[in-house]
């Protein structure tokens, strides 16, 4: 039985015919070459997926701000048209929360040090049909175009995130 | 037995540098892991967060929107953790529905007359703060939401601050 086990071991028989060498210098260097790339490659990967990511978070809190300026500007349309008709075109406005309303102030607002939010007012236009028409047409100055621009800075560049909502005084 | 002796072995300087080399690939391999595995729970974190702040924006601004009004008797405003209670359905009879958005073991849970729907949020991520704010203009009624998320829930190493608006529709009058 011992025999038999033992003549199924190749490596057995084989063993004093090996002219076994170790690995050269150079092959070491090449494989660390190799694995050290690869470790590379794993980590430059895994530094675009975390880039990315880092830029998301800062991202939906932009959009949720300027969604929030668009409301905002419903609420003051609310208190009166003339709130939102008296600012003039292009000028940048921004908001200012006592705790319990929601006003137009002069003062730059800055949300946690680091989004800067401004919204500013356009005229509006209307085709015969009364349709909005971005070109042509006539100005309507019961409507007005109202743009909310949130910015915040990112990897040494500036990233902003725009809402646009018309409002009229119907 | 005899070709044994003509295997060539490693002489002692190779073994040095050997294990040298393998020594600073070692050290750089678990210098990764570690680097990685830690940038790997903070993204992931933030990841979680991410979700959990669109999912409550984005069911709380369509349930304001669409209250018939802000039930200011059962609401805690202007302090954490907050409860909003929103009037859903008919005003009055037998279908309104009295909706309570609220703190329960960090996750935003929904109630429909004093019973429990779920949560708005996963338990991966924890509320940590909730705020609502009531603001009235003229006839208008809106909410401003505060609220600070954390991930993992267990053992927060991601935090963020979120805030957003919404204007109850019912109650504007353009």
């Amino acid at each position: 039985m011992k025999e038999r086990f033992l003549s199924h071991r190749p490596a057995c028989r084989n063993f004093n015919s090996v002219k076994t060498r170790g690995m050269s210098l150079a092959e070491v260097v090449v494989a660390s070459g190799i694995a050290a790339l690869m470790l590379v490659s794993i980590a430059q990967a895994f530094a675009a997926y975390e880039n990315a990511q880092s830029r998301q978070s800062p991202a939906i809190k932009a959009q949720l701000l300027s969604e929030e300026g668009i409301e905002v500007l419903h609420l003051v349309r609310n208190t009166g048209w003339n709130v939102l008709s008296s600012i003039p075109a292009g000028t940048k406005k921004y908001f200012y929360f006592s705790g319990t309303t929601w006003s137009v102030t002069t003062t730059p607002e800055i949300i946690d040090g680091v989004f800067y939010r401004s919204f500013t007012m356009a005229s509006a236009s209307r085709n015969s049909s009364f349709n909005i028409v971005s070109s042509g047409g006539m100005v309507d100055p019961q409507t007005l175009l109202a743009t909310v621009s949130v910015s915040y800075p990112i990897y040494g560049a500036t990233s902003s995130v725009s809402y646009s909502d018309y409002f009229f005084n119907y | 037995m005899k070709n044994i002796s003509k295997i060539k072995a490693f002489s002692l300087p190779e073994i040095i540098v050997y294990v040298a080399i393998f020594s600073v690939i070692l050290l750089a391999l678990t210098q990764t892991v570690v680097v990685v595995s830690k940038s790997f729970e903070l993204t992931r974190g933030e990841r979680v967060i991410d979700a959990s702040a669109l999912s409550e924006y984005d069911r709380l601004g369509r349930e304001i929107r669409n209250a018939t009004n802000v039930n200011t008797a059962n609401s805690v405003f202007n302090a954490s953790p907050g409860i909003l209670a929103i009037t859903v359905g008919s005003s009055v009879g037998a279908s309104q529905i009295i909706r309570k958005f609220y703190l329960a073991n960090g996750k935003i849970e929904v109630s429909d007359n004093g019973v429990v729907q779920g949560d708005l949020t996963s338990d991966e991520a924890t509320t940590t703060s909730l705020v609502f704010r009531l603001i009235t203009a003229t006839s208008t009624q809106a909410v401003r939401i505060e609220t600070t998320i954390a991930a993992p829930a267990n053992a927060p190493i991601a935090s963020e601050n979120f805030y957003d608006t919404f204007v109850v529709r019912n109650t504007y009058e353009h």
